[in-house]
């Protein structure tokens, strides 16, 4: 027998061979037993999902002479001749390469004889979106109505370029990207049948690289497998996978974190002399980034923080950052696709992620060059979070020092493992802020403030608009601290063209130039509880909050990775 | 059955005699020695490379003799001197593979090798076909005769139609030259004399250029004539890809490396531009040029690009500029 790929080898055969896809199966499967099968059946749905093979499976059940139940026997020679594709009556059409009216004109007539030597002709039209419109068109009056003994299975992966009116005419079954799970379990499958030993670790990261397709699935698994050598290791996954090991991805946050942009360039430059493709290496770094993520909210208790240096790397990452490089390289993924220098692309991406050049979410230009060198000392204060009893400033460098160990969940501190990212920078810099804060142009703006407004509506409706949900809460003479309830209109006041026409008004009306700052009414009653006893209350006096704010950035993360995979631990207060 | 027929074991010569050597590739050519030859393989990467190893790799597969590719048996002989009657090739006529090249080819291997042996086929560029062209060759490619082989090959795997992708074996080719870091040339380009290569006269107004722009001493739409004046007789996405490439040059020396750069012998211009701003900055430009350099792709005014570009980068460098900023 000559060798064949095990994506052809491990064809399925019958039903209960196919995986996943219950709701095709089953349905079709009933029809079968109740002797109801329809004269036209799309089967949709990406690539590696089973629609030839489930179209052949039901040429074959629907001719079987010994059918078991639903399924064909695979032994008589209705199902042999099908399986080896020389029956005359079940033919599989390449709507791909005969696209065209005279192809379909010659089909339309042969559909009217009668089948030779099983009970059912069936025509497989295999991607049969290539039809052309004048095909579909002469293909239709015959879909609908077609002579008792004939079957039409039309199999595509883009349904969306099929005529309604085809469409309208068929059964339609859409096959679904199949589940890792389901993926691993059939490689376990082949691996035991193929005498294989593997890694767990192996055959996960190829289901996962799969994306649902099972032809994907076991075509990789088949280069991945070292014939001779006898096991599947994880490394070997990678490298056939074209992906990077984790090792170097933590390395490479490493050096990014600590600004050492000499390493990242090195080791980037290794890996694209080692073949890597760019966008293998981002989807990889996402990945890693994604993980880092989970370990730094369960505070180490996440499977992936046991995996080595896991748990190290998280502890000097930033959570903003985090999010920050998440979003940033997942739009490099996208753009990728575009650009032809996408190693180029990949580069500067990675370089403007170091985390004194990304700029905090809200703070100003200013606090960017003291926020870099920062940046280790901010992650430890958000991690030891100790900022809810003691002033800011302060805090950083002793929480620096405290070990991680020291902190227990309700022991008077904070230390919740989901905090607000970024959230002592805000802190430091609203801190600085309020040293040099001014009631009397606090109180001047406020006087002003309806004035303001109209000024601002004159110029341009949409800023004002998103203005009148502010409130001036804070002023130096030269800053302005806006406070806002919801996030969208904070985000949409600090945008540049909204936030120079408030500028400018501000200008106008004030007499100098004010800088504007938007925060949220959250962050702004945070920092009012930690100067409480520091120092005197600040302007209005606020209620305090017996439930804490709805913090939307737990209640994204709970939406991202679910709710079992957060914790949420209140600030005792 | 014939012995070069599949799942035959026979020796290969050793992964050294190869022209490009991988991890992957060793062990695809354990798996021809083992007589496991995957049915369809699409290699990735720059047009001239792929062409190297493809060629070596039909003739591997060709070959009669041993260790294959011999050189010296009949396969081998008719193999050199192009006329092999069991390899059939397909390469771009105009800007891609066309859908009559593919129905040839289907004609063709409805009938079986002249030498008793295996079909090998070749289809260049993939990722450029028509979809058209490309969807014709998925049932060929799915479930061919035993002992035809399908070598494709592609630039990007991203611009691969996926139900292609998904039926075949993958193997990247790492690039050829010096600067294996480098992004592939544009296509049309690759194929030129090595010494004297094609931007070498862009390079220097490029430069010049760029110093203009970080002094800022000039108007975005002045800058935008120089810049398109400058690529009178070059095609205007050559000269953002040359300035694309000397930013990430200065990008690079900004961030204190040497190692990987380009155009090495501009040091004294290398120096003094990088000093004038910094990494993020670099990035950022560079990251405008790319995007400009897609649109030149998407029937936009060239001018208007250009102005377009001036504006976002001065806007970029506008810390470089202080208070004297441009207008």
């Amino acid at each position: 027998m000559p060798y064949q790929a095990l994506y052809r080898a491990w064809r399925p055969q019958t039903f209960a061979d196919l995986v996943g896809q219950p709701h095709v199966k089953q349905t079709l499967m009933n029809a079968i037993l109740r002797g109801q099968v329809a004269h036209a059946y799309l089967f949709c749905g990406p690539r590696g999902t089973g629609k030839t093979s489930a179209a052949k499976v039901l040429a074959k059940a629907v001719n079987c002479t010994h059918r078991q139940g639903a399924e064909p026997c695979n032994e008589c020679e209705a199902c042999r001749s099908i399986t080896t594709g020389a029956s005359v009556d079940v033919e599989e059409i390449d709507a791909a390469s005969n696209r065209g009216v005279e192809e379909i004109r010659l089909l339309r007539d042969k559909v009217q004889y009668a089948p030779a030597s099983v009970s059912r002709k069936v025509y497989i039209v295999d991607e049969v979106h290539m039809l052309t419109t004048e095909a579909f068109n002469a293909l239709l009056k015959t879909l609908e109505e077609p002579p008792g003994h004939t079957l039409f299975i039309l199999a595509t992966t883009e349904p969306h370029k099929i005529p309604g009116t085809i469409v309208s005419r068929c059964q339609r079954f859409d096959f679904r990207r199949i589940e890792p799970e389901q993926i691993l379990e059939r490689l376990r499958t082949v691996c035991a049948d193929q005498g294989w030993t593997y890694e767990e670790e192996a055959l996960w990261k190829i289901a996962e690289a799969a994306d649902g397709g099972l032809r994907d699935a076991l075509g990789l698994l088949e280069q991945a497998a070292a014939f001779g050598s006898g096991r599947l290791t994880a490394e070997e996954a990678a490298q056939v996978l074209g992906g990077v090991r984790s090792s170097a991805l933590l390395e490479l946050v490493n050096r990014l974190v600590a600004e050492d942009l000499l390493a990242v360039i090195e080791l980037l430059m290794d890996w694209y002399r080692a073949g890597k493709d760019a966008s293998r290496i981002v989807h990889e770094l996402l990945q890693v980034l994604r993980d880092l993520f989970i370990v730094k909210l369960s505070d180490g208790r996440s499977e992936w923080a046991n995996r080595p240096g896991y748990r190290e790397t998280a502890d000097r990452c930033d959570k903003a950052w985090l999010l920050r490089a998440i979003q940033a390289l997942g739009e490099t993924y996208v753009h990728l696709r575009f650009v032809d220098q996408p190693r180029l692309a990949l580069e500067t991406a990675l370089l403007s992620l170091a985390p004194s050049l990304t700029g905090a979410g809200t703070a100003p230009a200013q606090s960017a060059g003291p926020a870099g060198g920062m940046s280790g000392a901010a992650a430890g204060a958000t991690r030891v979070a100790s900022t809810a009893n003691a002033p800011a400033t302060p805090a950083a460098p002793a929480a620096a020092a405290t070990p991680p160990a020291s902190v227990k969940p309700g022991a008077g501190s904070s230390g919740g493992p989901v905090r607000r990212p970024g959230a002592s920078r805000k802190m430091e810099v609203l801190t600085a802020l309020s040293q040099q804060a001014s009631a009397a142009v606090l109180e001047q703006v406020q006087g002003h403030w309806e004035a303001l407004l109209r000024r601002v509506r004159e110029r341009r409706i949409q800023t004002h608009a998103w203005l009148i949900n502010g409130e001036p809460v804070l002023a130096t003479p030269d800053v302005l601290v806006l406070a806002f309830t919801s996030r969208i209109h904070r985000d949409a006041v600090m945008k540049r063209e909204e936030r120079g026409v408030i500028e400018a008004v501000l200008a106008e009306e004030m007499g100098t130039a004010m800088q504007v700052l938007a925060l949220l009414r959250a962050d702004w009653e945070s920092f009012q509880q930690t100067l409480a006893p520091a120092s005197a209350p600040q302007g209005t006096q606020e209620e305090p909050n017996a439930t804490a704010p709805a913090d939307d950035l737990v209640a994204s993360v709970v939406r991202l990775f679910g709710a079992d995979r957060v914790e949420i631990i209140e600030d005792k207060e | 059955m014939n012995t070069s027929e599949a799942g035959a074991t026979r020796r290969v010569a050793p992964l050294s005699e190869w022209p490009i050597q991988t991890d992957l590739l060793g062990r695809l050519r354990e798996d021809i020695a083992s007589g496991r030859v995957p049915h369809a393989m699409l290699f990735v990467g720059e047009a001239s490379q792929n062409r190297r190893f493809v060629n070596f790799l039909s003739q591997l597969l060709l070959c009669t003799g041993e260790p294959a590719p011999c050189g010296r048996c009949a396969a081998c002989a008719q193999f050199e001197s192009g006329n092999h009657p069991d390899l059939y090739v397909l390469d771009r006529e105009g800007t891609a593979v066309k859908t009559g090249q593919v129905e040839a080819l289907q004609e063709r291997l409805k009938l079986r090798a002249h030498a008793g042996g295996r079909v090998v086929y070749v289809v260049h560029g993939v990722d450029e076909m028509t979809p058209v062209a490309a969807n014709r060759l998925l049932k060929t490619l799915e479930e061919p005769w035993p002992s035809v082989i399908a070598l494709l090959t592609a630039g990007s795997v991203r611009r691969v139609l996926p139900t292609v992708r998904s039926r075949c074996f993958l193997f990247p080719l790492p690039q050829a030259g010096s600067a294996p870091w480098d992004d592939a040339m544009p296509e049309e380009r690759g194929a030129e004399p090595e010494g004297d290569p094609w931007f070498a006269s862009l390079i220097e107004p490029v430069i010049q250029w760029t110093e203009i722009l970080l002094k800022g001493a000039e108007p975005a739409v002045i800058l935008a004539d120089r810049l398109v004046r400058a690529a009178e007789d070059a095609e205007f996405s050559d000269v953002l890809y040359v300035l694309a490439m000397w930013l990430r040059d200065l990008m690079h020396t900004s961030a204190g490396d040497s190692r990987h750069i380009r155009f090495g012998e501009y040091r004294a211009q290398l120096k003094e531009q990088s000093s004038m701003t910094n990494v993020a900055e670099l990035a950022k430009a560079v990251a405008v040029v790319l995007e400009t350099r897609v649109r030149t792709r998407s029937h936009v005014a060239a001018t208007l690009n250009a102005e377009r570009m001036c504006v976002r980068l001065q806007e970029v460098f506008a810390s470089v500029y202080g208070h004297r900023r441009p207008l």
